[in-house]
């Protein structure tokens, strides 16, 4: 990576190659408002709010921060007349999309809206903005590919194959938590954990000891083959404590202690806490027996 | 004898191999071609070839009518489509090679006289025929074949002179014309390699591989000026040296046949009609940016062109021109065809790739251009059907040939589908420059009907509509831009009187806002409300505010949309507002659609004084809306009337009339 | 209407391409030649053997206009909706095919005799306004011919 420097509004700051400018923007704290840009997926370009306006020589255009590579001497303004005016334009056509969304209304408000001069097309109560976060994070990071585009142009939307609900969903909820305007929900009963609109239905594991739901099951599976973890016996404990000895931190977060204590194998890890199927009430209490078991242990050593 | 394919491995060899082809060629006595394009098949083209085929097998059986000094018929050689047949004739026949009489019967490419299809062309006299019928075929063998008549009911009427054309140079229809790109449609048999190397095909790839190197081939495309026939009018030269420079582990040249415009069918017919020349153009290509791949991304909706496309890779890897080492030299490059799915954005590179790599066509930001990353992140060329049909006619006759043609930005020639309310609908090829006025009234024949002309629409559904005023403006990349339109990939539509400038809008804006692939707010959103506007306009619930509102979403769009297809949406709608405001302000504010198209904007209504009661109107209208006894004036009862037009058309004495 | 799915189908698309997932969009293609539509049984097995996942074979099937999800009727009428066949009637003309089939609105008829579709251009525009059933074009199809034209197909 190399180091140069662009002007964003006058100032100049410090980049790195390979950044885009919406990074260096908003590490430096200059408002830029998008809303299907993430750090940890690669640009879209799709919500056209992040638009600015470069000068390279004499020549000058929009482009969106999210997407343009910084490069030496670049000069950026993010806030002129003409970008103001067409960022309320898009938001505007959001708005009248979106009409009751309380983040959609934030962000419009945030940019002097307050009405949309254009009248929704769609079914009331429509929430999703299409930035397509859901989608990406899914396929890029998750890897799962549960979910997609449907259709184009209005009738675009995200949805499960045939919206049947998707075998492939690790119901992790990547996509609940990197939604910008809280479209997909997570309902969950005794045994399923759902996201709508996707219909996609998830087994949870269950507490081996109350029965109370803990995780997706997909998901656990998901970890364990990525561990080469065995299925967990019929107690709940992994076979192999080994495995974990080496990588404790993966499974699950572990006390420093903890995990010292057993690379210096002064405890059994397998007794510890590496039964994966309990509720954390259940696991509390595990805990406490194991730990007051090695102190016992101890004081009969000493 | 045809010789069998063999490797070609230098330019002396394909030198012998066309002096061959071209003495074997040159023994037909007579050639019958008929034009087996997209709009002369509709018309039965296939049908009149294969009866003329038939007649020409049948001269091997059966003593020719009227020729008693033919005694036998071999066959000559019979490929593809196309039937050569050989008769030997007596010693003192009128047959120009005494001894053999040879009739080729072939099937060609698109002539682009499609109004007046299907076409045969009779060589050597040229006889141009028109409209021909299957029960034509026993005249023009026996007649125009055998005895070199030409029979005058086929022949080309001039509808203003009332004369007969007997070769298609008599035509105002071509006499304008310059073929280049063109030439080998309607002479060429598509389907066989043959034709095309005797007429001088893949000379211009020999000297590009074995006298050329990559850098003065792509000198050579940047000094003739060219410019992208897909659109955006790139210069195609400075495109191949970017991609030549740029990194990558291999490198693509793409073919772009996803000829999406409405109402555009040059592609189409380039593809159908000389499939060598644009593999050729791409073989050129690939030497020239150092690739090994090659992609032809074609339409679905065009079976034929793939077919076609198939064939001539076939036989271009039998002569060593795909392949590995071609011509002798190291270079080796192969060509795949890959079909679309229907979607008009893929016209735009990057949706194109994504197609090609088995996504949905949805574009990216080109702030990394297809040049450097394009196909799986590669260096990718990717130019259009006519583009690369270019190419091996500007490496053959030099740059400076072709760029003495067209204007001082835009070289060569133009293909243009010249179609709509015009009387001779169909492909033309002149230079750039010409103006609208001498394509539309000289060479397409004026407006149907003898109406006025209001408008014509180019550059397919992004481009503008341009009206009377500005005929005279010279057709190329720049100037086209400037009245608000644009070039595209050559679809010109004649608009007429009956013409509503804001359904037409309307229509465009309806085509883009189904075709935008829905990424960008913008254009998603923005098209949909911009319909939804129109819609209502021209529906008669126009508001006083909605022009104001199509301005600004226009300027939104424009400056903010992700791709092409987004920016360019507007033109349409900003270059009627420009140019017909008036008729916009009609539909808003007086409810009134003046050129009587929009449904809820008019009524048809009898004249009682130049009504006879005919009944014919009666008679054709499907909802029983007129009524009125034989010899009285007629009434149409409103509530009923559906305004579907079919009285208006029935009336021969212009009684009814759109109030 | 194929029943029971041939597994071979599927496998034979693919081979016919060399088995990259770039041919995608031509592997549907013959699919929906084969079948008529794209079936969901072939959409997943064709994911599985690609190994691509059956989201985004999906999103490439609803996203291209060409490819249809639902059973499509013997006969395909399509309708060039091109910018000539539309200024000379296209609009009237798909009209009276609805009125004809009594399809108000859907796209197959209760029978499975006709799917009708419109197309955005088939370059045919000396022609129009342009019908074409199963690859038949009509030429100059007015309303008044579609009965007409439509008898021959049982």
């Amino acid at each position: 990576m190399t180091a140069t420097e662009i002007q964003i509004d006058g100032q100049t700051f410090p980049a790195q190659d390979g950044e885009y400018v919406l990074d260096v923007a908003r590490r430096n704290g200059i408002f830029i408002p998008a809303l299907c840009a993430h750090p940890l997926l690669k640009p879209y370009g799709a919500c056209r709010l992040c638009l600015v306006e470069i000068q390279q020589g004499k020549r000058r255009r929009m482009v969106a921060s999210c997407a343009y590579p910084v490069q030496a001497g670049l000069v950026v303004r993010t806030a002129t007349d003409k970008i103001s005016e067409l960022r309320r334009g898009i938001v505007e056509l959001l708005l009248a999309r979106c009409p009751d969304s309380p983040p959609v209304r934030e962000l419009a408000r945030r940019l002097g809206v307050s009405e949309s001069r254009f009248p929704t097309l769609y079914r009331a109560g429509e929430k999703c903005i299409l930035c397509g976060l859901c989608v990406r994070v899914c396929h890029e990071l998750v890897g799962a590919a549960a979910i997609s585009f449907v259709s184009r142009g209005k009738e675009r939307r995200v949805d499960s194959p045939f919206a049947l609900g998707s075998e492939d969903c690790l119901g992790c909820c990547a996509c609940v938590a990197v939604c910008p305007a809280d479209a997909i929900a997570v309902r969950s009963d005794a045994d399923t954990l759902n996201l709508m609109p996707f219909n996609n239905s998830v087994k949870m594991e269950r507490c081996a000891k109350c029965g109370k739901p803990i995780a997706p099951l997909p998901l656990l599976a998901l970890i364990r083959s990525r561990l080469s973890l065995q299925e967990p016996d019929r107690d709940g404990f992994h076979s192999d404590p080994d495995l974990i000895k080496e990588d404790g931190d993966a499974v699950e977060r572990v006390p420093a202690g903890v995990a010292g204590a057993i690379h210096n194998q002064k405890i059994a890890a397998s007794s510890f806490f590496l039964a994966k199927n309990l509720c954390a009430d259940c696991r509390l209490e595990r805990s406490a027996q194991a730990l007051a078991a090695v102190a016992a242990q101890q004081r009969r050593a000493s | 004898m045809e010789p069998a394919p063999a490797t070609v491995r230098n330019l002396e060899a394909l030198e012998a191999l066309q002096q061959t082809l071209l003495k074997n060629r040159k023994l037909a006595n007579a050639t019958i071609a008929t034009c087996c394009g997209t709009g002369c098949v509709a018309k039965g083209a296939i049908d009149v070839f294969q009866a003329l085929r038939q007649e020409v097998a049948k001269l091997r059986s059966a003593p020719v009518p009227g020729r008693r000094d033919v005694k036998s018929v071999k066959t000559l050689a019979h490929t593809g489509d196309s039937q050569h047949t050989s008769v030997s004739a007596a010693k003192n026949g009128r047959a120009p090679v005494p001894g053999t009489l040879r009739v080729v019967s072939k099937c060609t490419g698109c002539h682009g006289f499609c109004e007046y299809g299907p076409i045969v062309v009779v060589q050597p006299h040229n006889f141009f025929y028109t409209n021909v019928k299957k029960e034509d075929a026993p005249e023009i063998v026996a007649q125009s074949a055998l005895e070199g008549k030409v029979i005058e009911r086929l022949l080309y009427r001039n509808p203003v002179t009332r004369k007969r054309a007997t070769r298609a140079e008599d035509i105002p229809f071509y006499q304008k014309q310059r073929r280049i790109v063109l030439s080998h449609n309607g002479v060429l048999d598509a389907t066989d390699i043959r034709d095309y190397i005797a007429a001088g095909g893949y000379r211009a790839l020999g000297k590009a591989l074995r006298q050329m190197t990559p850098e003065a081939i792509i000198a050579e495309i940047e000094n003739s000026g060219l410019r992208g026939r897909g659109g955006a009018g790139f210069p195609t030269g400075k495109k191949w040296a970017a991609c030549r420079q740029a990194r990558g582990d291999r490198r693509y040249v793409i073919c772009n046949g996803d000829e999406g415009d409405p109402g555009a069918f040059m592609d189409r017919s380039i593809l159908e009609g000389d499939p060598h020349s644009v593999l050729e153009g791409m073989i050129i290509g690939a030497f020239a940016i150092g690739a090994s791949e090659g992609y032809i991304y074609v339409r679905n909706e065009y079976p034929l062109a793939v077919e076609r496309l198939q064939t001539a890779i076939a036989q271009a890897k039998q002569y060593g021109f795909l392949g590995r080492d071609i011509f002798g030299s190291d270079f080796s490059f192969s060509i795949r065809i890959n079909r679309g799915g229907g979607a008009f954005v893929c016209g735009e590179s990057t949706a194109l790739t994504a197609s090609l790599e088995g996504r949905p066509g949805e574009p990216r930001m080109k702030y990394i251009r297809t040049v450097e990353s394009g196909l799986w992140g590669m260096p990718t060329t990717l130019n259009n059907v006519e583009t690369w049909a270019n190419v091996p006619r500007i490496i053959h006759q030099g740059a400076a040939w072709y760029a003495a043609i067209g204007t001082a930005g835009s070289k060569g020639t133009k293909v243009f589908s010249l179609v709509g309310k015009v009387n001779n609908t169909g492909l033309v090829e002149v230079p750039m420059g010409m103006s609208l006025r001498e394509i539309i009234f000289d060479i397409g024949g004026g407006v149907q009907e003898g109406r006025q002309f209001k408008a014509v629409q180019t550059g397919g559904p992004s481009g503008g509509c341009i009206p009377a005023a500005h005929l005279d403006c010279p057709v190329d990349f720049d100037e086209l831009t400037k009245l608000g339109s644009m070039m595209g990939s050559g679809g010109m539509i004649v608009m007429d009187e009956d013409t509503c400038m804001v359904e037409v809008a309307r229509y465009f804006t309806h085509f883009l806002a189904e075709e935008s692939c829905g990424k960008c707010v913008p254009c998603r959103e923005g098209l949909s409300q911009m319909l939804a506007i129109l819609n209502r306009i021209t529906q008669g619930q126009g508001q006083p505010r909605d022009l104001e509102h199509l301005e600004f979403l226009c300027h939104l769009i424009q400056n903010t949309a992700l791709c092409g297809l987004g920016t360019s949406a507007c033109n349409p709608v900003l270059s009627t507002l420009l140019y017909f405001r008036d008729e916009y302000r009609a539909h808003v504010e007086l409810k009134k659609c003046p050129a009587g198209v929009c449904r809820n904007l008019f009524r048809y209504e009898i004249d009682p004084q130049r009504c006879k009661g005919c009944q014919r109107c009666l008679k054709d209208c499907a909802v029983g809306a007129i009524t009125g006894k034989r010899k009285m004036p007629h009434v149409i009862d409103q509530q009923q009337c559906t305004k579907c037009g079919a009285c208006f058309s029935a009336c021969r004495l212009d009684a009814i009339q759109k109030i | 209407m194929i029943a029971s799915a041939q597994p071979s189908s599927v496998a034979n698309a693919i081979q016919r391409y060399g088995g990259g997932v770039g041919f995608l969009i031509p592997i549907l293609q013959d699919i929906q030649r084969e079948y008529g539509y794209l079936p969901q049984p072939q959409l997943k097995e064709l994911s599985r053997r690609l190994g691509v996942p059956l989201s985004r074979v999906y999103n490439v099937a609803t996203f291209y206009k060409s490819f249809s999800l639902q059973p499509r009727g013997r006969h395909l009428i399509s309708v060039c909706t091109g910018t000539v066949c539309h200024l000379k009637g296209a609009v009237k003309l798909v009209e009276a095919i609805r009125g004809q089939l009594k399809l108000p609105t859907g796209e197959t008829t209760q029978d499975m005799r006709f799917s009708l579709e419109t197309v955005n251009c088939v370059g045919a525009c000396a022609l129009a306004p342009v019908l074409v059933v199963n690859g038949t074009y009509y030429a100059k199809a007015k309303p008044g011919k579609v009965a007409d034209i439509l008898k021959a197909y049982k």
